[in-house]
């Protein structure tokens, strides 16, 4: 069963990766970009699971299974730094939006090397 | 942008900041804390600036104003820091101590000064997430 969530992970992050480099409009490259940031989260979520487990907090009296905590601390952190990415890719898109008029990348040609 | 994602957006926004605030309010006994909650306040009004257009989201919060709350909750979070350097708690006097009394573990109103750092941090990175994107926007070279 573990093996199945796992692979469905994967999927997720190739997913992102299919929508990143096959997709023209420039929204639909940054929802692929979270998709791909989602993708390694889950599977890192997904590590730290544990069944019948409690969360990490050690009190008197209180149960002897816990969650793995370093994924519950480090994934919302990434989560957090993927959306500044995110932040700053839409306002380069909001940029290029107000200079070009299109979302679409083939129609932005002005960028020579 | 169209009709439909005009009209999700109007429900969507409140349950943003509901939650943001949760996971702020919430910070020292559930994961995520006030960055990720801050994060989540300032994806709220980054929506609302991408959907509507920069002028209705700059009508409803003021990028001058978010840049303000913003710097007074920095500023706090480190007055915080310096009030555990005059030995408020008996024997500990060091940046960042928590004086305040910590109550019992799972509980909303325990972890000392741990919650008040996590608002204060909320406000911080969520106005301040808020004015980045707004300067990156907005901002135009002089001629």
């Amino acid at each position: 069963m573990s093996t199945i969530i796992y692979l469905s992970s994967i999927l997720l992050f190739l997913i992102g990766i299919y929508c990143v480099i096959s997709k023209e409009n420039l929204l639909k490259i940054v929802i692929g970009v979270k998709i791909i940031g989602y993708g390694v989260c889950l599977f890192f979520v997904l590590l730290g699971w544990k069944k019948d487990a409690s969360a990490p907090i050690i009190v008197e009296g209180s149960q002897r299974v816990f969650v793995d905590p370093l994924p519950q601390a480090l994934i919302p952190a990434i989560m957090v730094i993927s959306l500044a990415a995110v932040i700053l890719m839409l306002a380069t898109c909001i940029r290029l939006y107000e200079k070009y008029g299109t979302f679409d990348i083939s129609k932005i040609k002005e960028l020579h090397g | 942008m169209d009709k439909t994602i005009r009209i999700l957006t109007g429900y969507v926004i409140g349950l943003f900041l509901v939650f943001g605030f949760y996971v702020v309010i919430y910070g020292h006994i559930l994961p995520g804390e006030g960055f990720d909650g801050g994060m989540l306040i300032a994806s709220a009004f980054i929506l609302c600036m991408i959907v509507y257009g920069k002028d209705v989201a700059r009508k409803r919060l003021n990028i001058s104003t978010a840049i303000t709350v913003s710097a007074i909750a920095g500023l706090l979070l480190i007055f915080m820091g310096f009030l555990g350097l005059f030995g408020l708690r008996e024997g500990h006097s060091f940046f960042l101590d928590n004086f305040l009394p910590q109550g019992d573990p799972h509980y909303l109103f325990s972890g000392g000064i741990v919650p008040i750092l996590n608002i204060l941090l909320g406000l911080l990175v969520g106005f301040g997430f808020y004015a980045l994107f707004g300067y990156l926007v907005v901002w135009r070279k002089e001629q």
